[in-house]
């Protein structure tokens, strides 16, 4: 891939410069990841996990910039998570083609806390214009002027006072107490 | 600075250290920010998890229309694709005799129809619409098609770059309106530009809505006997028309 996606981008969650990434190192991978006796289907399932680690870690701001390239970074996810499959298989493989401290610190499983689980349930009720604005501001980091733009509101502070009704709709639905 | 761009700042990084101090200062002092901001924390990280479960079903998804001789446990056999031109070659004679006027081509073209996704200039978001080609396609990805194909004409016009066609063809699709779209997508065939695949599929697309039974068999057929993009789809299509 001659371009990749900035990290800029990849902070907004685009998931056209996902699957960028995606459909440009898939090939690579599968090949690398072939030479082990692991099933086709093991291997895209691992490499799917290896970019949603990559962009879990992008979004909680875990990577703040790729040293070398994102291929040497998700290269080094994938081969660690395809160590542990081939670990669980009892298979025996070339430690170093996996000796990689660095990634094993990456590929860290953060879980949903059930006071967040609660929240992503309520989220759901709240009606599409407030889940859009929400959506738009915490996820894909659209200002308010551009989320004026993009869902058509007429200024910026009629987006500032949705934004916030939104808010305190979701704080309502949640138990109060939860949140001071 | 507000408290929305400061907040704005923190989720997306771009925190200065002055920004930081103050952040804290509010967040000791006012009580109810110190509240909302948990609220706000919590939010972002249930946000991350629903982009997680989208973006795994996107990669589904395109590993379920990836050509057969892409994959490496298929063994591509020429047989198997004689077969296979049989079968569509079958399918193709049999759709053209019993392609029913009264099929609902509306909810065929609902099912199969998404915007194609812009891949022409990557929109930063946050960072600003610098110039009126990235507005055209920012009011695109953010589904104003009306202001997309307001901007798309007059970046055509400017430019002549023939890929405009196909997404105004894309926006008009997507607004319901086949009989726009459709000279759109004839003409932009004649350009034969990396969109050329793509733009076949939509015009197959909007044949079947329009209940054009001749020409949308003919280039469903073309597309499905092909390796070119969707001709998985461009078989089911084929199968359900007929």
């Amino acid at each position: 891939m001659k371009n990749e996606p900035s990290i800029t981008t990849l902070r907004t969650g685009d998931p056209v410069a996902y699957q960028v990434i995606y459909e440009g190192y898939r090939d690579a991978f599968v090949g690398f990841a072939s030479k082990y006796d692991i099933h086709h289907d093991i291997i895209l399932d691992v490499y799917q996990e290896s970019m949603i680690t990559l962009y879990e870690n992008v979004m909680r701001g875990k990577v703040k910039d790729f040293s070398s390239s994102i291929k040497t970074y998700l290269f080094g996810i994938g081969k660690f998570k395809l160590y542990e499959q081939l670990r669980d298989q009892k298979k025996m493989v070339l430690v170093d083609d996996f000796n990689d401290q660095e990634a094993m610190e990456e590929v860290e499983i953060i879980e949903l806390t059930d006071r967040q689980k609660a929240l992503k349930q309520h989220f759901q009720k709240l009606g599409e214009r407030c889940r859009n604005i929400l959506e738009l501001f915490y996820l894909n980091g659209l200002r308010i002027k551009e989320i004026m733009i993009a869902a058509d509101y007429e200024n910026e502070n009629t987006v500032k006072a949705q934004k916030s009704r939104c808010l305190k709709q979701l704080k309502t639905m949640m138990n109060p107490q939860n949140y001071g | 600075m507000d408290k929305d761009t400061l907040i704005h700042n923190y989720f997306h990084q771009t925190l200065t250290e002055e920004d930081e101090v103050l952040l804290n200062k509010l967040l000791e002092s006012d009580p109810e920010f110190n509240a909302l901001f948990e609220l706000e924390k919590d939010l972002n990280a249930v946000l991350i998890d629903t982009g997680k479960d989208r973006l795994k079903q996107q990669f589904i998804d395109f590993e379920n229309q990836e050509p057969e001789e892409n994959k490496v446990t298929s063994s591509p056999s020429f047989l198997r694709y004689a077969v296979a031109a049989c079968v569509i070659i079958g399918l193709s004679i049999l759709a053209s005799k019993y392609f029913i006027d009264t099929t609902n081509t509306d909810d065929l073209f609902a099912e199969n129809f998404t915007a194609y996704r812009n891949i022409v200039v990557p929109i930063e978001r946050g960072e600003g619409i610098d110039t009126s080609q990235e507005d055209a396609f920012f009011k695109y990805e953010m589904k104003d098609y009306n202001a997309a194909i307001t901007g798309f004409q007059a970046e055509f016009k400017k430019t002549q770059a023939s890929y405009y066609l196909f997404y105004i063809a894309n926006a008009h699709l997507a607004l319901g309106d086949t009989k726009q779209a459709i000279p759109l997508l004839e003409e932009h065939q004649k350009f034969k530009d990396d969109f050329y695949q793509k733009s076949r599929w939509y015009l197959a697309l909007a044949y079947v809505k329009e209940k054009n039974k001749e020409k949308s068999i003919a280039l469903l057929e073309e597309i499905s006997a092909s390796d070119g993009f969707n001709h998985k789809e461009a078989k089911k299509l084929l199968y359900a028309i007929r």
